[in-house]
C-alpha cells in the first residue's frame, strides 16, 4: 500500500505501541500455560485486542486477520472455561511471533523513509497459515465439546461474523462514499494525489473483503464478498496502471464499478442477491473479463516473482566473485554452485543468451583469472542494474536495509511508573531547594564571610534544579502536532458532506503537552471542528454575499502563555448571536429574564457549555453525534484547565481551552489568612496591592475598593475558611495598608484579602483525596520545606 | 513430486516453509537442526533441495552444509539458506561453505517458491 506523509506518522506512533504490546506477551503467554486461569487468559486477549486495534488504525490487514482469527479462540476459552491446549500456546506464540516480523518489516522499511510517499508491500506474509491453524484449532474444540455448548458457540461465532460483517459494511459504504467525492473531484481535474486517494479506498475495500473472507465461512456471503474483493482489486489496478502509465483514465468505467459495489453493500445489507450478469458485461465492455483480469494478474505476479527471485541469486554471484577479487582465497566451485541456479533462472526469465556469460565467470573463476573476472562480474552486474530498473518490482537492495535497521530505535520505552517515579522525584527536589533557601538564608546571615560563595552555589543549584524539572517534564510530552494531524481527513470529509468549502491551518503544531493531556483534548476538539463547520463556516454561496472568500478557514492553533498552553479553535464563520443566545437561555428558562439582561456576554456564551442548552442548539443532522459542548468544559476543568469563547457576529468565533502546562509543580505566593499560611497560584493572581484603608468603603454589608478609579467587590479571605465574620476594624495592618490579591474570576475582577504577603515560590502540588476536600476552594496542597503541611487554594472559584 | 528438506528450529518458520512449499504441490519433510536434518537425508534419499536456517542448537545450518558437502551422496544436493538481514558476513560464509544461494528473512512465499524452481527443475510439482 502507499502511504502519506501523515500515515508514516501513524504507523511510526503504531511500531511503538506494538512493540510495548508484545514484549510483554511472550511472559503473559508463559503464564497462561502454566497456570491457565481467568486473569491470565484475560491478559492475553487484551493484548491481542490492542494489537488488533491499533494495526486497524494503520490498516495492516495481515495483522489485523491473524489477532482477530486467535482472538476469537480466547473469547471462547475466556467465556466458556474451555482447556487450554500446548498447542494453543504454540498457536499464540506463532501468532506473536508473526506481529514481530511483520512489524520488524515495516520498521526496515520506515527507516529508509525520506519524506514523500511510502511504499508499504504487506502481501504475500503467509497470514493464511496461522489464521487456518486458528480455524482449525477452534473447529477442533467445538467438536470436541459436544455437549449443548456446540450450538451456544457457533452461535457466538454467528454473532462474532454478524458483527465483522457490519463492520465491514460500514466500512465499505464509507470507502464508496469518499470514492464518489473524489470522483466528482476528478472529473473537474484529474490529479494524481486523488487517483491515489481513490486508489487507496479501492484498497482498503480489498482489503476489508479479504479480512472478511478469512474470518467468515457462512457460504451464502462468501460468494458476494469474493465478487466485491475482485471488482475492487480490478479498479485498483486500472486506477494503478492509469497513474504509472499517466494516462487519461476512463471514469466511467470507475463510476459504474463503484456501482456495482454499492448494490452489492445493499444486497448484504437487505440479504438479497446481485444480478452477477452486470459485473461481467461491466467488465466485457472493457475488453476484460473479471475471471481472466484474475488470471492474468495472477500470471503477473508469478513473473515477477521469478524475477526477483533471479535478481536476489544473480546479485549474490556478482557479490561471492567480488569477494573472491577481494579475498583472493575461497573455493572457486563455489561460483560454480550459485551459477546452477542462476542459469536456471535465465531460461525461466527468458533469457538464455546470457548463459554464456554466466558460464565464462564461473571460468574465469576457477582459472584464478581476477581480472576478466572483475569485468565479467561488472558486466553481469550492468546488465542486472538496467534490468532491475527496467522490471516493475526490483528486488530489495539488501545492504541498504541492513545499516538502517538500527536507525529505527531512536526512542526508548520506558515504563510509565517508572517515568511517574521520576516526575515526583523531581518534586521533591524542588521542595528540598525551597528549604535550602531558607538555610542559605539562616547561614549567609549568621556567617556573612561565606555570602558570594554561598549565594553562588544556591544560585546554581537552583538552576540546575529547574533545568531538571523541565526536562523531567518533557519526558512525558507529546507535540500537539500529531493530534491536529488527525483532523485534517476529518475537516474534508465533514465540509464535503455539508457541502461547504473548508480549509484547515494549524498553528503551533511543536507545542508540547502532557500525553495524558493530549488524550482528553482529543474529544472536545473533534466536537469543536464538528461545532464550527457545522454551525460556523456558512456556505459558499452565503460567504459570497457576504463578501467573505468562499472558502471558510479553520484554524487549530497551539500557543504557551505563562503556566498555560492555549489550544484553540478558531473559525471566520457567521459567530454566535449573544443576544439570540439571551434569549434563548431564558424561554429554555435556564436564566430568569432579568438575570440574563444583566449577564456580560461573556457570561451568557458561558451558557452554552450547560448540558441542557448545547444539545437544544444543535438542529442539523449532525447533532447526536460525538459529546456535547459541557464535555468540552468537563474535560478541559477536570484537568484544572478553562474554556472561553470569543465571537463576532458575521466574522467568526474563537473557543479558546486553557491547559495547565505542568500540573506537578506550581509558582505561588504564600500568604496568611487568619493563623493559617496558604498558597495562592501565581497564574491565577492579577495583581498584588496594598491598599490604604480608607480607599476600602462598605455598602449594604459588603466591601469595595476603588483601584485606579474602578471599583471592585472585596471580601475577606478569612471569612471563606474560619466562618468568622471579619470586620475591618477589628484588623490591624501595619501603616494601615491592607493587603489584597486581585484575582481574575472568569468574567469579573474581585479583591481577597489576606493577613500578609509571605513569600513567592515554586511549590510541589499534591492532590487531596476526594473524601478529604472539604470545599472546591482548594485545589491541593503542598509540603513546606520545614515540613508542615500547607493547602493551596483555588480563588477563581470565589464568584460562584 | 520433489521432496524439499526444511531445517529450521524455528516451529513458525518451519510450518510457514512448509505450508508454502506444500501449496505449491512439493513434497515436504522437517527437521528441527543440523544434525535431525542428516538423519532425514539419509531416510529420504529422494530429497531435492535442502531449505535450511543458520543459527540452530546442536548443529548449526554451516555445520551441517560443512557436512553435506563432503560427503559424496550428498553433495550434490542444492542447498538454500535462510538468513536475516543483518549478517552480511554470514551470508558470505554460507556462500563459501556450499550454499547454492540464500534467502533474506522472511521470506516472500512467492520468492521461496520461484527460487526453489531454479534449483529444482526435474520433478517440479506443477
Amino acid at each position: 500500500m502507499r502511504l502519506k506523509e501523515e500515515d508514516v506518522e501513524i504507523l511510526k506512533g503504531v511500531l511503538e505501541e506494538s512493540s510495548e504490546l508484545l514484549s510483554g506477551l511472550e511472559d503473559k503467554l508463559i503464564t497462561l500455560e502454566q497456570s491457565g486461569s481467568r486473569e491470565s487468559v484475560n491478559g492475553v486477549f487484551r493484548v491481542f485486542h490492542s494489537l488488533k486495534g491499533i494495526a486497524g488504525f494503520a490498516n495492516l490487514s495481515p495483522i489485523v486477520s491473524v489477532t482477530h482469527s486467535v482472538e476469537s479462540i480466547l473469547k471462547r476459552i475466556r467465556d466458556e472455561g474451555a482447556l487450554i491446549k500446548p498447542e494453543l500456546i504454540d498457536l499464540l506464540l506463532d501468532t506473536a511471533d508473526f506481529c514481530k516480523i511483520v512489524f520488524d518489516r515495516i520498521a526496515a522499511v520506515l527507516s529508509t523513509y525520506r519524506g514523500g510517499e511510502l511504499e508499504l508491500d504487506l502481501e504475500d506474509l503467509g497470514e493464511e497459515e496461522i489464521i487456518n491453524r486458528a480455524k482449525s484449532y477452534f473447529e477442533e474444540e467445538q467438536k470436541e465439546s459436544k455437549q449443548p455448548e456446540v450450538t451456544q458457540s457457533s452461535a457466538l461465532t454467528e454473532e462474532f461474523g454478524k458483527e465483522a460483517l457490519s463492520d465491514f459494511l460500514d466500512e465499505l459504504e464509507e470507502n464508496l462514499h469518499a470514492a464518489e467525492i473524489t470522483m466528482v473531484d476528478l472529473e473537474k481535474s484529474q490529479n494524481a494525489d486523488l487517483f491515489r486517494d481513490l486508489m487507496r479506498y479501492m484498497h482498503s475495500i480489498k482489503g476489508g473483503a479479504r479480512l472478511l473472507l478469512s474470518i467468515c465461512n457462512d457460504s451464502a456471503l462468501v460468494g458476494p464478498v469474493k465478487d466485491i474483493e475482485r471488482v475492487s482489486h480490478i479498479l485498483e489496478d486500472q486506477i494503478q496502471r492509469a497513474i504509472k502509465e499517466n494516462t487519461q483514465m476512463d471514469l466511467q468505467t470507475i463510476f459504474e464499478g463503484i456501482d456495482v459495489l454499492k448494490k452489492y453493500a445493499d444486497a448484504l445489507r437487505t440479504g438479497s442477491t446481485v444480478d452477477k450478469k452486470q459485473i461481467e458485461a461491466l467488465f466485457a465492455t472493457k475488453g476484460i473479463s473479471s475471471e481472466s483480469a484474475e488470471q492474468v494478474e495472477k500470471e503477473n505476479a508469478e513473473d515477477l516473482a521469478t524475477k526477483e527471485a533471479f535478481f536476489n541469486i544473480a546479485t549474490q554471484l556478482v557479490q561471492y566473485a567480488e569477494f573472491l577479487i577481494e579475498t583472493r582465497t575461497g573455493d572457486k566451485s563455489e561460483l560454480g554452485r550459485i551459477a546452477e541456479p542462476l542459469k536456471a533462472g535465465l531460461l525461466m526469465i527468458g533469457h538464455p543468451e546470457k548463459i554464456e556469460l554466466v558460464d565464462k565467470i564461473v571460468e574465469a573463476g576457477e582459472s584464478d583469472d581476477f581480472q576478466r573476472l572483475k569485468a565479467l562480474a561488472d558486466e553481469l552486474l550492468n546488465w542486472l542494474s538496467g534490468k532491475k530498473v527496467a522490471a516493475e518490482q526490483p528486488s530489495q537492495p539488501i545492504s541498504s536495509q541492513s545499516t538502517s535497521e538500527k536507525a529505527v530505535a531512536q526512542t526508548v520505552r520506558v515504563n510509565k511508573t517508572k517515568l511517574d517515579l521520576m516526575v515526583n522525584l523531581v518534586g521533591e527536589l524542588i521542595t528540598l531547594k525551597n528549604s535550602l533557601r531558607y538555610l542559605f538564608a539562616v547561614i549567609t546571615w549568621k556567617l556573612p564571610e561565606f555570602q558570594s560563595d554561598l549565594k553562588a552555589l544556591s544560585m546554581r543549584f537552583e538552576r540546575l534544579a529547574y533545568d531538571f524539572q523541565t526536562a523531567a517534564l518533557s519526558l512525558k510530552m507529546t507535540p500537539v502536532g500529531e493530534l491536529f494531524r488527525r483532523y485534517k481527513r476529518t475537516v474534508r470529509d465533514l465540509a464535503r458532506s455539508l457541502n461547504k468549502k473548508v480549509s484547515l491551518f494549524t498553528e503551533g503544531e511543536d507545542v508540547e503537552l502532557d500525553r495524558s493531556i493530549l488524550e482528553l483534548l482529543s474529544d472536545p476538539l473533534t466536537h469543536l471542528v464538528r461545532n464550527a463547520i457545522d454551525h460556523g463556516i456558512e456556505p459558499p454561496e452565503e460567504r459570497k454575499r457576504f463578501g467573505k472568500n468562499e472558502e471558510g478557514k479553520l484554524v487549530l492553533r497551539a500557543f504557551y502563555k505563562g503556566n498555560f498552553a492555549f489550544v484553540e479553535v478558531e473559525d471566520d464563520g457567521r459567530g454566535i448571536d449573544v443576544s439570540k443566545l439571551r434569549i434563548k437561555a431564558v424561554d429554555k428558562g435556564i436564566v430568569e429574564q432579568e438575570e440574563a439582561l444583566r449577564m456580560s456576554d461573556e457570561e451568557v456564551l458561558q451558557l452554552i457549555f450547560l448540558p441542557g442548552f448545547s444539545t437544544a442548539e444543535r438542529v442539523t443532522d449532525l447533532s447526536g453525534r460525538g459529546v456535547g459542548m459541557d464535555v468540552v468544559k468537563t474535560n478541559i476543568e477536570s484537568v484544572g484547565g478553562k474554556v472561553t469563547v470569543r465571537t463576532e457576529l458575521g466574522k467568526g468565533t474563537t473557543v479558546s481551552m486553557m491547559i495547565p502546562l505542568s500540573l506537578m509543580v506550581i509558582k505561588g505566593l504564600l500568604v496568611k489568612i487568619g493563623e493559617e499560611r496558604y498558597i495562592v497560584p501565581t497564574d491565577t493572581i492579577k495583581e498584588i496591592l496594598k491598599i490604604p484603608l480608607n480607599h476600602l468603603h462598605s455598602y449594604r454589608g459588603s466591601l469595595f475598593a476603588n483601584i485606579r478609579g474602578k471599583t471592585i467587590p472585596i471580601v475577606f479571605a478569612e471569612e471563606l475558611f474560619t466562618l468568622n465574620r471579619v470586620e475591618l476594624r477589628q484588623k490591624r495592618f501595619p501603616f494601615d495598608l491592607v493587603p489584597i490579591l486581585v484575582v481574575q474570576g472568569a468574567s469579573s475582577v474581585f479583591g481577597v484579602i489576606v493577613d500578609a504577603f509571605l513569600e513567592e515560590g515554586d511549590y510541589l502540588v499534591k492532590g487531596i483525596p476526594e473524601q478529604a476536600r472539604v470545599s472546591n476552594l482548594v485545589s491541593g496542597a503542598t509540603v513546606m520545606g520545614d515540613g508542615s503541611v500547607v493547602l493551596i487554594l483555588n480563588l477563581e472559584h470565589l464568584i460562584s | 513430486m520433489a521432496r524439499i528438506l526444511i531445517v529450521d528450529d524455528s516451529k513458525m518458520t518451519r510450518d510457514f516453509h512448509a505450508y508454502v512449499l506444500r501449496a505449491s504441490r512439493y513434497e515436504v519433510v522437517e527437521a528441527v537442526d543440523g544434525a535431525d536434518a542428516l538423519e532425514k537425508l539419509y531416510r529420504y534419499p529422494d530429497i531435492k533441495c535442502i531449505v535450511t536456517d543458520i543459527n540452530m542448537p546442536n548443529m548449526d545450518g554451516l555445520t551441517m552444509l560443512r557436512k553435506i558437502r563432503s560427503t559424496p551422496e550428498l553433495a550434490h544436493i542444492p542447498v538454500v539458506v535462510v538468513t536475516t538481514i543483518d549478517r552480511p558476513e554470514e551470508q558470505m560464509e554460507a556462500l563459501k561453505t556450499g550454499a547454492n544461494f540464500y534467502l533474506i528473512k522472511p521470506v516472500k512465499p512467492s520468492i521461496l517458491v520461484a527460487s526453489i524452481r531454479m534449483v529444482v527443475r526435474d520433478g517440479d510439482g506443477q
